[in-house]
């Protein structure tokens, strides 16, 4: 199968006062039409800074691409014109924001940030894009859908704003849309039944998602093929079962043991221990080893070779044995 | 919104009878009076002058007088001029309103473009140079800009001419010596408020659906991008609109500002009392509108 977007090496950095932040260091995964894939890792550990990179919403500067590519629909999306990205943007891939109450301008109707979408991409009229938007809406469950595009954002709360702008991602049919936390600025409740919409066109439309995640708990159902990213690197990668069941790098391991589960049982909860590096003075070698319970001296020094536990489970991690 | 419309009345003509009132006993208390420079004046003419003006009476019973004739649109009449407030006013307010208007559309048209230019255009040269010239502008006073004008474009080019009034050219370079200050400060404002929305996550979710720079801008980005303008915009448009002393001085511009002074230094006390009044109408009636002006630019203010 030919994968619907290809990320080959991909190397995002960014030139602070710190020093140069590696934000993605050397990222390489596929997304297969119609899966949906998880990307995981703690706060910092670059998963907006990849997805951003896809859309090249990344500020140059300070950021800049120091190599790698982004293959999608036979084009590197790293050196096309921003001409060409525009076409892209929203059209193809679109992308859902963490926090539903900032993602929305407070400034204009929904209506207006909803039809602005179809005139852009597909030069509807403004009565043609309004149907058009009403019945996207209905889609992805909003109740009154005329009444909520004569509303501004405030109007609306969390959980709807989030179904708006879902509704706004969707309707030029992406092929890929990319949701970055999405349900993490929102209700436990309201949470599970964005998910479950998310899950849902996934299915319908067979759109692919990237569903990024601090909360292994939230891709664990959710999603085919998993990415950990630690400190600017993926960690290990694979089918989110096979990892679950054979979790083959030690952060992942934390990451499990750190979250509540029902299929397995736990004496207790085991926060990591320790902080995420800063990515301006990442450790040399594994950058986990200063918080790794199985780290040897060869971890302190020299970055894990590529272990492949199956053909496409992969891990970073010279002591996978031992796991 | 109707009745935050009659609150907003009504607390104006509070604060205008406020003003009115404190403004009226400040000026009766300070020293001198408006006779006092004219020498000589014999006992019986002074007494006759003070009864002409009603000066003769208790001080509570002027002010209710003023007060009534005030509710009749009477100003009173100049001590110092053989007009009436009314007349003086009538005169020379609107040659001083012609020019504000010049002063505000320069600085309107100056100060906005070169602020939205120099925001979407962020650490560039042309950011850098328009807002050293910003700086510039705001530190020149009108004192030194106006000559400066004078002689390069009246006494070198010959395009407009220095002073006096009778045509438009005679209002290009006082409104533009009176503008160039709030240009420069608009400039700034309307930067730094633009540069505030764009960094803001929503702009971003309009890059991420593939708008067009320029359609971001303007849809997204100037309606809470202008908002520190607009709230700067009240006074500014007021106090522009109500002329400058210096302005109209150097430029001997026949407008209301150097009644002002003179008014003052003569204790011309309903000359003083007409001009301030018509100062604060203005300055208040402007803030109104800028209330007016957030709900419709801001969604999430509720007039109530
Ligand atoms: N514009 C920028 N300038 C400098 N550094 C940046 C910039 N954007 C991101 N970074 C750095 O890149 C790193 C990765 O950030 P990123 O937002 O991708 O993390 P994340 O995994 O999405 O975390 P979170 O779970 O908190 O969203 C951070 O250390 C951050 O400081
Ligand atoms: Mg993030």
């Amino acid at each position: 199968m030919t994968p619907l977007i290809s990320v080959k090496g991909l190397k995002t950095y960014f030139r602070t006062d710190e020093g140069l932040v590696k934000a993605c260091d050397n990222i390489s995964f596929d997304v297969n039409p119609g899966e949906i894939l998880g990307v995981v890792g703690e706060s910092g550990s670059g998963k907006t800074v990849a997805s951003m990179s896809i859309l090249r919403l990344i500020a140059e500067p300070p950021g800049y691409f120091d190599g790698g590519e982004i293959i999608f629909e036979g084009k590197n999306l790293l050196k096309l014109s921003m001409k060409e990205m525009r076409e892209i943007r929203g059209n193809k891939i679109s992308m859902i924001f963490q926090d539903p109450m900032t993602a929305l301008n407070p400034f204009l109707k929904i209506e207006t940030q909803l039809t602005e979408v179809l005139v852009q991409h597909k030069s509807m009229s403004l009565d043609k894009a309004r149907a058009k938007c009403i019945e996207m809406l209905k889609k992805v469950g909003v109740s009154l859908p005329e009444r909520r595009l004569d509303m501004y954002p405030h109007q609306l709360s969390g959980g709807l704003r989030q179904r708006m702008m879902i509704a706004m991602a969707l309707l030029c049919r992406p092929s890929l849309l990319i949701a970055d936390e999405p349900t993490t600025a929102l209700d436990v409740t309201i949470q599970a039944q964005i998910l479950e919409l998310i899950k849902s066109i996934n299915q319908e439309f067979n759109t692919s998602v990237i569903l990024i995640s601090h909360d292994l708990g939230v891709v664990a159902g959710m999603t085919n093929r998993l990415v950990v990213m630690y400190a600017g690197k993926i960690v290990e990668s694979g089918l989110t079962e096979d990892i679950f069941n054979k979790p083959s790098h030690p952060y992942t391991k934390a990451l499990l043991n750190s979250i509540p589960r029902i299929d397995k049982e736990q004496k207790q909860l085991d926060p990591i221990p320790g902080l995420p590096p800063s990515l301006s003075s990442i450790p040399t070698g594994c950058p986990f080893h200063p918080r790794c319970a199985y780290a040897v001296e060869k971890c302190k020094t020299t970055y894990p070779e590529t272990a492949f536990i199956t053909s496409d489970h992969i891990s970073k991690c010279w002591e996978v044995s031992r796991l | 919104m109707s009745l935050f419309i009659a609150k907003r009345a009504l607390s104006c003509l509070i604060t205008i009878f406020i003003i009115i009132t404190a403004s009226f006993f400040t000026v009766r208390l300070a020293p001198g009076s408006p006779f006092s420079s004219e020498r000589d004046i014999p006992p019986e003419v002074l007494n006759n002058l003070k009864a002409k003006y009603g000066l003769d009476q208790p001080i509570e019973k002027q002010f209710v007088h003023y007060l009534e004739n005030l509710l009749q649109g009477d100003l009173g009449l100049s001590t110092k001029y053989p007009r009436s407030v009314n007349e003086i006013i009538a005169i020379s307010l609107p040659k001083t309103l012609q020019l504000g208007t010049i002063a505000v559309l320069w600085a309107l048209l100056i100060g906005i473009s070169a602020g939205v230019f120099a925001a979407i255009r962020q650490n560039t040269a042309w950011d850098y140079s328009f807002m050293a010239i910003a700086m510039i502008g705001i530190s020149v006073p009108s004192f030194v800009l106006g000559p400066i004008l004078i002689l390069v474009f009246s006494l070198y080019l010959y395009w407009f001419p220095p002073g006096g009034w009778g045509s438009f050219e005679h209002m290009i370079l006082p409104g533009i010596t009176l503008g160039t200050v709030y240009a420069a400060y608009i400039a700034r404002l309307t930067r730094a408020g633009m540069l505030e929305i764009i960094r803001t996550d929503f702009v971003r979710t309009a890059k991420a659906k593939g708008l067009k720079e320029s359609y971001i801008i303007w849809k997204h980005v100037m309606k809470g991008g202008l908002i520190p303008t607009i709230t700067y915009l009240g006074p500014a448009i007021a106090s522009m609109m109500t002329g400058s002393v210096v302005v109209e001085k150097i430029f001997n511009t026949p407008g209301i500002g150097p009644y002002f002074v003179d008014a003052a230094f003569n204790r011309d006390y309903f000359l003083i009392m007409g001009i301030v009044i018509v100062y604060s109408t203005f300055l208040l009636g402007m803030n109104f509108l800028v209330d007016l002006l957030y709900g419709y630019l801001d969604p999430r203010i509720r007039y109530d």
